[in-house]
């Protein structure tokens, strides 16, 4: 069915962070705890899911010339959108958690990405899927990567403390931290997929990071 | 030639309906947010102002652009306590805005940060009052809600006389020790009180007579 598979290809096999690469500023800063992740996750899925939709219905009027920047003002008017129907409906406990991530979103290159490899050559629909599969692929990926960063820089899980006296491994709190937390979640990923690859009777190679895969610029067509 | 004004006017129209559809949603949710940011001046004010307090007056005593003050006052319109909220943009991610509640005899009641934008988990140890709760507490059904949840550093203001504060140094009153690996957060924090006592010590008397 590919409807499913537009969905599920974000969850691991596309994984925007892990596989992708993509979106690795907001990833590193602001996966230093789990709620949030959680938070931001579900803010990118929002409007992820608003542009694809809404660059999917307009794509066969922009020329291709100016797509980058019709893009991008698309992108920043929904997250104005997003950010202003928070500050008017949300919880205040929300908004406080929230707030400040709301206009980082913007600058995340999955939303670019996807509005520019997916949503620029697919139905409105397929792209719906397909940004919701991205925005809870991140989501679940912040989200573990701030679990392990929180657990091992604070000892706390979503900000409930575990044990009483835990010394911090201060490491974990800055960016630094990300990155190696980042490349054993990769190598960990990498020795799942040889393992199944062995067991399917063939052997894993590792995806060409090729510009020709991104589309974002001109790199790749040289 | 043509090519470029197609370009332009695509561009020119997408521009046009984003920013028509910003107007519309902004006209819609002015009034929401305004009444949002109302209900969180309100909280805040409670939680800094004692707790007999039946009206909360804004005054237009010592008020300019980042500071305000607010009277309140008991059932009997007998005035209790002041706060006065103090901003600055000296914080690490911009703006901080503090509220300070303050006694008649100019002792500070309490600090707390209505507004900032400090780095999570680092400058927020400056700022943020959280509860710590510990995952079997909760488990156990056995955490409570506390209102207002300490913060070491901003705790430090409180009982302490309305003047001029110094980080880590000038006499034991003036004293305040900043949150190591958070300097900026912690400065930006006592600016912003030093300006609210600052006024506060200047219009004293117009504050508390002010009906």
């Amino acid at each position: 069915m590919s409807a499913a598979k537009e969905f599920l290809k974000g969850l691991w096999k596309e994984n925007p962070v892990l596989v992708l690469m993509l979106g690795m500023c907001p990833t590193l800063a602001v996966s230093s705890s789990a709620k949030n992740a959680l938070g931001m996750g579900v803010a990118t899925t929002f409007v992820l899911l608003g542009s694809n939709v809404v660059i999917s219905l307009v794509r066969k009027g922009i020329p291709a010339k100016v797509r980058i920047p019709c893009y991008i003002v698309i992108i920043a008017v929904f997250v104005t959108i997003v950010e202003m129907l928070m500050a008017a409906y949300a919880p205040p406990e929300l908004n406080a958690t929230l707030g400040i991530f709301i206009p980082l979103i913007v600058v995340n290159c999955i939303v670019l990405g996807r509005a520019e490899a997916f949503a620029s050559k697919n139905s409105p629909w397929l792209s719906f899927l397909d940004g919701l599969g991205m925005g809870v692929g991140f989501t679940l990926a912040l989200m573990a990567l701030g679990a392990v960063r929180e657990f091992l820089g604070a000892g706390t899980i979503f900000e409930l403390q575990l044990f009483p006296k835990w010394e911090p491994f201060l490491l974990m709190k800055f960016a630094p931290g990300a990155f190696f937390v980042l490349g054993f979640f990769l190598a960990g990923m990498n020795m799942l997929r040889i393992r199944r690859a062995r067991l399917e009777g063939r052997t894993y190679t590792p995806p060409e990071l090729n510009c020709s895969q991104c589309n974002l610029c001109d790199l790749g067509k040289r | 030639m043509k090519d470029i004004i197609r370009l332009c006017f695509s561009l020119g129209a997408v521009c046009f309906c984003g920013a028509a559809a910003l107007v519309y949603v902004n006209a819609k949710t002015l009034v929401p947010r305004q009444q949002a940011q109302q209900a969180t001046l309100t909280k805040s004010l409670s939680l800094v102002l004692p707790a007999e307090t039946s009206d909360t007056k804004t005054l237009a005593v010592a008020a300019e652009d980042g500071l305000s003050f607010f009277l309140a006052s008991d059932a009997a319109g007998r005035p209790l306590a002041v706060a006065g909220q103090g901003s600055t943009r000296t914080g690490f991610g911009g703006e901080v805005v503090v509220l300070v509640g303050l006694e008649r005899d100019g002792r500070i009641r309490g600090v707390m940060v209505t507004k900032h934008s400090e780095t999570p988990g680092l400058g927020t140890k400056a700022t943020d009052r959280k509860q710590l709760k510990s995952l079997w507490a909760v488990l156990a059904g056995k955490d409570e809600e506390v209102a207002f949840p300490p913060n070491d550093y901003l705790d430090a203001y409180s009982g302490r006389p309305a003047g001029e504060f110094v980080l880590g140094g000038g006499s034991s009153e003036q004293r305040i020790d900043g949150v190591s690996g958070a300097t900026i957060s912690s400065k930006a924090v006592l600016a912003a009180v030093n300006r609210v006592c600052d006024a506060y010590n200047k219009n004293r008397d117009a504050i508390w007579a002010a009906q």
